[in-house]
């Protein structure tokens, strides 16, 4: 008869010239490392820092056009709102506050609030045009096919074990790119109740994320 | 703007005006910045599940204009309340026209009308929260540390403050804050565009390159 030995993990012990060794290449590579981190590059696009403008929109841009693309479902106009939305969030870097959220929700909420303004400035326009000829044009845009490539990912299966409601607004806002208020016009249903199955329903994720990392 | 228009920010969906107003909000609403915080990593991950390279031609067109557009003026911020309270007390002593002013350079720093705020973050490597804050003056590059509730130090020990640039870490000067955990200094060297402001913990008298981790540092 065997018994598990129960088994201790030893504790590493580092002689103390070895940590302040190496907590001086951490330190000296600290620039480097932390000019990796879309905060930090911020941090240095607010005092006008162009290198690191480029490297935040490398890091950041296909994020940027993805989403904004969902919304517009047009890659030219989508093209034009992501250079609309990097310039203007350099622009604006000198006043961005990292308490205000992260600098990736700070250009992703400025590109997405652009689209959106873009939508409704076109469909004014398409109102104008249409009472203004009364020739019935179809106005679809070509849709481009989005939602095939996402069925497996990561994202999607967690979105699957959310309460039907609560997926339903989040798959129709980030990945159909509607406002709430197409959604509750959508549903039936009041903005109100959009909002909190949408508050709820990221929440839930945002704790799911957790779990599987 | 209350706590109910969080989604509607984060969707984009608020007109400009709205903005400016529910960020004012989030300015004084722990609640509505936790959960900010909190949500900021899904909104990321779901921009990367949605993530579509853009042609190449946009990063060369966007870099472009970046070039040639002007950024807007740093908000001369006192953006916590702590340091608002700073500004308070230090119109209170402008009032009242006290020489005291003078004798505060850290103060004089502050109110200068080309101080800029950075704002600096505890890295892993610290225990507590603390609040933390580096300002400089544009024009020459005089720079001040502010830090509040900080965690004291034993006997033998010292805060050292790093400019870290592209050649490394150079010392700024060491501080022990007082029993409240404020420290108010100015510091030894310059300000420049690009680097960055560490704090390490160090042997009293501080040291010649950093031996502890990195525990406050600007834009962390
Ligand atoms: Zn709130």
């Amino acid at each position: 008869m065997t018994y598990a030995v129960p088994y201790r993990r030893p504790i590493r012990v580092w002689p103390f010239s070895r940590l302040m060794a190496v907590s001086r290449v951490v330190l000296a590579k600290m620039s480097d490392f932390v000019t990796s981190q879309p905060d930090a590059l911020m941090a240095k696009i607010a005092l006008g820092d162009q290198r690191a403008f480029a490297a935040f929109y490398d890091a950041m841009s296909a994020a940027v056009f993805g989403t904004v693309l969902r919304v517009l479902r047009d890659r030219q106009q989508s093209e034009e709102v992501t250079q609309e939305a990097f310039v203007a969030m350099w622009s604006a870097a000198p006043t961005w506050d990292p308490e205000r959220g992260s600098a990736a929700t700070f250009i992703l909420t400025i590109a997405r609030r652009r689209a959106i303004d873009r939508v409704r400035s076109e469909e004014a326009r398409k109102r104008r045009e249409e009472t203004a000829t009364t020739m019935d044009v179809a106005p679809d845009v070509a849709h481009e096919r989005l939602e095939s490539e996402e069925t497996s990912s990561e994202m999607r299966q967690r979105l699957l074990l959310l309460p039907e409601d609560q997926r339903v607004v989040i798959d129709l806002a980030f990945y159909e790119g509607h406002t709430q208020q197409e959604i509750s016009d959508k549903l039936g249903v009041p903005l109100g109740t959009v909002k909190s199955r949408m508050s709820v329903g990221m929440s839930k994720l945002r704790r799911a994320m957790e779990v599987s990392a | 703007m209350s706590h109910d228009d969080l989604t509607s920010y984060l969707l984009g969906e608020l007109s400009a005006g709205d903005v400016a107003e529910y960020e004012l909000h989030l300015q004084s609403c722990d609640s509505c910045q936790s959960e900010m915080r909190d949500l900021a990593p899904l909104l990321e991950a779901i921009a990367e599940d949605v993530a579509v390279a853009p042609s190449p031609e946009l990063r060369d067109r966007v870099l472009a204009d970046v070039a040639t557009t002007p950024q807007v003026a740093p908000m001369r911020r006192p953006r916590r309340q702590w340091l608002l309270g700073v500004a308070a007390a230090l119109a209170i002593v402008l009032a009242a026209g006290s020489f005291l002013l003078q004798q505060d350079p850290v103060s004089t720093l502050v109110a200068a009308s080309d101080a800029v705020v950075v704002q600096m973050a505890a890295t892993d490597a610290y225990v507590d929260t603390a609040q933390m804050q580096a300002v400089y003056r544009e024009s020459d590059g005089a720079m001040a540390l502010i830090a509040e509730s900080l965690e004291p130090v034993e006997d033998g020990r010292t805060y050292q403050a790093w400019l870290i640039g592209d050649n490394g870490p150079v010392s700024a000067g060491v501080f022990v804050p007082d029993e409240d955990g404020t420290a108010r200094l100015i510091l030894d060297t310059a300000w420049e565009p690009g680097s960055l402001i560490g704090v390490t913990l160090e042997p009293a008298g501080g040291s010649p390159q950093p031996t502890s981790d990195v525990l406050f540092l600007t834009g962390a």
